[in-house]
């Protein structure tokens, strides 16, 4: 079994990378750019500012023997300067020792479409399709270091991807995806870890599978957003809603502990108002709900403690804002919310919703 | 094998159209400067075009063009990375890819000097004979000599060529020590003009077969593997 040593990389967002990987790791993180990075870094593309990593304890970086059973996919690609993809593909395989003809190959992955394009004809997305295929089908790798490998979004499917993890694996190689998915984290497997703030953090007891119920949240595309945040508010089942009639006048977040009770209270208010939805479907959690469902044990700070909050915490588009209490001062201006009562579920004691 | 790859990272940026644009306008200019030359005075006909259009303007900015052709505005980093990521040795990847550039100067900056010695001297004049094999390897030894010149400017992406190209063109047209390390000086001694140092023609050779040379292999030794 292989192992990837990442000793005190500081590059770009990364602020002193510390980790020691063996077998799979799936790394969640809210900053794309600092995921991308660790990728390109753990993966021996580019040499870390400071620090070095380390692939069974010989630097990535300074050794092609090694980038060669390295097998990566970074979150922007290119390919070598070479006319057709054909040649391209050909070159990557004959820079790794694989005596292999690159049509064959790219008929064998289900892209011989590809083949006879011009390689700078091929867009980002296509050209990370091709590199996760080259990455997956590695003869011999002994590091696997993928930046979503699930949003490629171009012919090769989830299962493609899954058994591409699993063979590595079998292989003995040590896996790393980075992700800001948690669904797709969930789905690829492999020991959770956060990278937040620039450092990496390792969360063995981060509720992957099951993540805290309070997180839950529906999102309603509907016209009647307004008697809809209205009706909701007056529903048991309801934590909280947030409408913003000026920047999204027809979503409606929906908040709540149960899952299943939430989605009752929707459906039954929407029937009983007979109001139209043109959507209806449940918010991937966010990444900070891992965070405060872990508990990551602090770490050593490059540049001396990190202060208790020193960024504003990460909200995705769509998401509801971090499972912590509601604050007790009033909304902002800024935010349209008109019905106060709305927020708080009257079974709850004051300031406990959100 | 890691070298091959480079050789045809090179052949793909050498294979653009722009490329051959450039060979050709390149061809034009050193026919038409040496049969005015001829017209002018046939005596130092091949002289002046040797000296004036064809080493002293053409062959540095085809040169140039090549190197173009091949990084772009780009550094090596950004050629050899996609292929070095993947286990190519980085500099066995700059050696090939510098190589074949040199080897194209090289063609091109051979055929450009015998060239204009035949478009000077014509096909009837006695001394073609010595003046063509003398072009071809002199001019074959100056392409290779501003190949080495770019390789290493390359590594400071465009500009770093630019700076080269000109700097070669201020300092090189000089015979004192500022002359010493540019290809211009030399191709100019090795031709027949003013000698950088008092200098003689094998000195001249020697430098331009260094500057190749060491060109080349410290571009490639300056990457990481």
């Amino acid at each position: 079994m292989s192992e990837l040593v990442l000793q005190g990389i500081v590059e770009g967002p990364l602020l002193g990378v510390n980790a020691r990987i063996g077998g799979s790791a799936v790394v969640l993180g809210a900053d794309p750019a600092a995921l991308a990075t660790l990728i390109t870094v753990a993966g021996g593309a580019r040499a870390p500012r400071r620090g070095h990593a380390l692939l069974d304890g010989g630097v990535l970086h300074a050794s092609p023997e090694l980038r060669r059973v390295t097998a990566t996919l970074h979150a922007e690609e290119s390919l070598p300067a070479l006319v057709r993809v054909s040649d391209s593909v050909g070159a990557i395989l004959a820079a790794r020792g694989e005596r292999r003809d690159a049509r064959g190959w790219l008929e064998e992955v289900g892209l011989a479409a590809f083949g006879a394009r011009r390689s700078r004809d091929l867009d980002a997305s296509e050209r990370r399709t091709l590199l996760l295929a080259l990455a997956l089908t590695h003869p011999s790798p002994r590091l696997l270091a993928l930046y979503e490998p699930l949003a490629v979004g171009w012919g090769l499917g989830e299962d493609f991807v899954r058994r591409g993890v699993a063979r590595a694996l079998g292989a003995g190689a040590v896996v790393v995806v980075a992700t800001r998915s948690l669904d797709d984290a969930r789905s690829l497997g492999g020991e959770p870890w956060l990278l937040q703030h620039g450092v990496l953090t390792n969360v063995p007891n981060a509720p992957l599978g099951s993540l805290p119920d309070a997180d839950q949240t529906f999102v309603v595309e509907t016209r009647d957003a307004r008697q809809l945040t209205a009706a909701l508010a007056r529903d048991p089942a309801v934590r909280g809603v947030r409408w913003n009639e000026a920047h999204a006048p027809d979503t409606v977040l929906v908040f709540g502990s149960d899952t299943e009770r939430l989605a009752s209270a929707v459906v039954r208010v929407l029937a009983e108002e007979s109001l139209g939805v043109q959507s209806l479907g449940l918010a991937p959690a966010p990444i900070e709900s891992l965070v405060a469902a872990s508990v990551p044990a602090p770490q050593p700070h490059p540049y001396g403690a990190p202060l208790a909050a020193p960024f504003p915490p990460h909200v995705p588009l769509g998401a509801p804002p971090p499972a912590a209490p509601a604050p007790t001062a009033p909304a902002p201006p800024d935010q349209s919310v008109t019905m106060p009562a709305a927020f708080v579920d009257p079974t709850r004691p004051p300031g406990g919703g959100s | 094998m890691t070298t091959a790859l480079g050789a045809r990272l090179a052949r793909g940026g050498l294979s653009a159209r722009r490329t051959f644009v450039a060979a050709g306008l390149g061809f034009v200019t050193v026919e038409l400067a040496s049969l005015i030359e001829r017209s002018r005075e046939p005596a130092y006909a091949a002289d002046r075009a040797l000296l004036g259009p064809t080493l002293g303007v053409v062959v540095p900015l085809v040169c140039y063009a090549l190197f173009e052709a091949v990084y772009g505005r780009e550094r090596p980093g950004a050629l050899v990375d996609p292929l070095g990521r993947h286990g190519a040795d980085r500099r066995l990847l700059s050696l090939g890819v510098n190589g074949t550039v040199a080897l194209a100067c090289s063609v091109a900056s051979a055929c450009f000097a015998s060239l204009a010695a035949v478009g000077a001297r014509g096909f009837h004049d006695s001394a073609l004979v010595a003046d063509f094999t003398a072009s071809l390897w002199g001019g074959a030894l100056t392409g290779a000599a501003y190949a080495g010149l770019f390789a290493v400017a390359s590594l400071f992406g465009r500009r770093g060529r630019i700076a080269a190209l000109v700097l070669d063109w201020v300092l090189g047209s000089g015979a004192g020590m500022f002359a010493l390390v540019w290809p211009r000086a030399h191709a100019r001694n090795l031709f027949g003009g003013e000698p950088v140092l008092e200098g003689s023609q094998a000195f001249a050779a020697l430098v331009l077969a260094l500057l190749a040379v060491s060109g080349v292999g410290v571009a490639a030794a300056r990457g990481t593997r």
